[in-house]
């Protein structure tokens, strides 16, 4: 009789880690051992992934005879299923282990077991037998998401955006409108200055526009590290933003953090969270996402139709930018008109960022972008400036390979205009901007100055 | 929302063991303090291996400790088909209790077992503790109706397998786990 080909695709919900497994081990001898485990990490169709906590009887047993057996239920209907295992091999780093370690951060936090949980290592099974035990079983419940229908309906609208801005906007409004999710952003990642920036946001109290996350931090930086899709679906304090950021830049100064700080928007207690990185031409551009004060609230299909829904994305990213060559100019686009009133522009060299009197507006690239123009409207009047001389001046210091000019563009648009500033920045056809400048504008550069290229 | 007592350690198990004398002689590592907690209506899991070498684990539903030290854990005949089986065939069992509200846990484990018939006593230990640890689960981690379905079982289907312990040894997570109970 020819044997039934395994498939852990069934199982899927069972493997969420919602469900405490039940693991039996045994030694040479064939002494068995039998305890509960955390977590039964799926790693496709015939691999699972179980967590190496601590180095007990169970670790030696699977070092000795290689076998195991693992009895999982499904967290809504309570079917149970016995799987046969065989070891494979420990991985103590890469995309399975962090998503194993963000998993079980969670896990601990609910389990009230914070700070004994700590992951070691993902030890990787080949599943050889996959057996139903019987139980009482629920039913299905009706579920009144359909993320395929939800992703279908964005993909279309994504890839009807004409320019970057409006693709940004698109897609935190599928999210929130398709999806039904309550909180989302996208950041951008600017690898040189080993940080994230929120380019938009949806659902949260203020926008958070501009707002910076250190790389490598939480389950935004490692998913953008791992470049592999990141869940939470339990509040943990391990992979909390809040004040983070300002405590990893102390060595910048305080007062100087706090001043050109955009509160980072996202949820003080969130219980579920979704990071998934967006690749654009096998780069890492940023990271989609998305987060709930609900526990549980992103499964697995969630997932999976999201990081479709940022491979969309990443391609529409990747043809929008392409904007070397001018094409006949269709439509411009027209941000709100700036209201006049005369500003004081500071600009700091030390980190670029920019003040509009007394507030702050942007630092970094973005901020380099806004006093270059400014200067060159000052001195020259002019107003009228392409991304192609941008991404030929040396003084910008764009990343020769990862430059993200027009998504950085996108990001200080979005300011301006959030600030109701008397400045303004509009896309006046491909790879054109127009700047608007209303009332009078006095520069001032503090710090040594940058030579322009004018 | 209710919260987790602080998470028991392998630590404190050696300062209860202190307050508990052997309840069965000295070849028996069950104590008094452990007798009350195998039977508090706790989490159940039993382990034992197939004679071509496989692994089993399972739930049960209930245990009972005799006037005589050996250890009864109620299973369902039906789900526990293959582990009965193994049991039948001669092979060892472990046994693991772990209360929720604190991870404390205990293993058991013995080289050989018996299946023997279910008593009266048996069914209504079983109601009681399975209903305790349903109770448990819905009010810390799981919604009622599902704490329910994963602590069921068929009543008319229950069967017991006995043992008399031959060592034990702590299983709550942490540094030290894994220590046998030896005095």
């Amino acid at each position: 009789m020819a044997a039934t080909p395994i498939s852990l695709a069934p199982l899927r919900r069972s493997l969420e880690g919602i469900v405490a497994a039940v693991l039996a081990t045994r030694d040479r001898a064939g002494t068995p051992n039998i305890s509960m485990i955390s977590q039964v990490h799926y790693v496709d169709d015939q691999h699972v992934a179980l967590s190496y906590q601590f180095f007990n009887k169970t670790r030696r047993n699977l070092l000795e005879t290689r076998l195991a057996s693992v009895e999982v239920a499904d967290p809504l209907t309570n079917a149970t299923h016995r799987l046969t295992l065989e070891y494979l091999e420990t991985q103590s780093a890469g995309p399975v282990f962090e998503e194993m370690r963000a998993k079980l951060a969670g896990i601990a936090s609910h389990t009230g077991m914070a700070g004994v949980f700590r992951l070691l290592g993902a030890d990787i099974f080949r599943v050889t037998d996959i057996e139903a035990v019987p139980s009482h079983l629920l039913p299905e419940p009706t579920n009144p998401r359909d993320p395929l229908k939800a992703l279908r309906l964005s993909s279309a609208r994504l890839r009807s955006c004409s320019d970057l801005t409006a693709l940004f906007d698109a897609t935190v409004d599928c999210l929130t409108g398709q999806f039904g999710v309550e909180h989302c952003m996208i950041l951008m990642l600017d690898p040189d200055a080993e940080r994230f920036f929120t380019l938009v946001s949806r659902g949260y109290a203020a926008s958070g526009i501009g707002s910076e996350i250190l790389l490598g931090e939480g389950i935004i930086g490692v998913a953008a590290r791992e470049r592999v899709p990141i869940r939470i679906n339990h509040m943990t304090a391990d992979y909390r933003y809040g004040a983070a950021i300002r405590e990893s830049v102390i060595g910048s100064g305080i007062e100087w953090q706090a001043a050109t700080e955009i509160p980072f928007p996202g949820l003080d207690s969130p219980s579920s969270q979704l990071a998934i990185p967006i690749m654009v031409q096998d780069k890492v551009f940023g990271v989609l996402f998305v987060e709930s004060e609900q526990p549980m609230r992103f499964w697995h299909d969630d997932e999976d139709a999201m990081a479709v829904l940022a491979d969309v994305l990443g391609a529409c990213i990747s043809s929008l930018s392409d904007c070397e060559v001018d094409i006949p100019e269709v439509e411009t686009e027209r941000a709100p008109p700036p209201i006049a009133r005369s500003v004081t522009v500071r600009h700091f060299t030390r980190d670029d960022s920019v003040f509009l009197d007394h507030d702050y507006l942007i630092k970094g690239v973005a901020g380099a972008i806004l006093w270059l123009l400014l200067r060159q409207h000052a001195t020259t009047g002019r107003t009228e400036f392409t991304t192609r001389e941008l991404r030929l001046d040396s003084t910008l210091r764009l990343p020769q390979h990862s430059e993200n000019l027009d998504a950085r563009l996108v990001l200080l648009r979005n300011r301006l205009n959030e600030r109701s500033a008397p400045i303004r920045l509009e896309k006046s056809g491909r790879g054109k901007l127009r700047l608007c400048v209303a009332g009078g504008v006095t520069l001032e550069s503090v710090g040594a100055e940058t030579p322009l290229s004018v | 929302m209710p919260t987790y007592q602080s998470p028991a350690s392998p630590q404190d198990e050696a300062r209860l063991r202190q307050r508990s004398a052997h309840a069965f002689g000295p070849e028996n590592p069950l104590t008094e303090e452990l007798v009350t907690f195998l039977q508090s209506g706790i989490s159940i899991l039993i382990g034992t291996v197939e004679p071509n070498g496989v692994p089993l684990p399972r739930l049960a539903h209930g245990c009972r400790v005799t006037d005589i030290g050996t250890v009864r854990v109620i299973l369902c005949r039906r789900a526990a088909a293959r582990t009965i089986e193994a049991i039948d065939a001669g092979q060892p069992v472990a046994a693991t209790f772990s209360r929720p509200e604190d991870h404390r846990s205990i293993q058991l484990k013995a080289r050989s077992a018996r299946v023997v018939s279910v008593e009266q006593e048996d069914v209504k230990a079983t109601a009681r503790q399975s209903g305790h640890f349903a109770d448990v689960l819905a009010e810390f981690i799981f919604a009622r109706e599902f704490a329910e379905a994963y602590v069921g079982y068929w009543p008319e289907l229950l069967g017991v397998i006995e043992f008399t312990p031959d060592q034990a040894f702590v299983q709550t997570p942490g540094p030290g786990a894994g220590a046998a109970l030896s005095e």
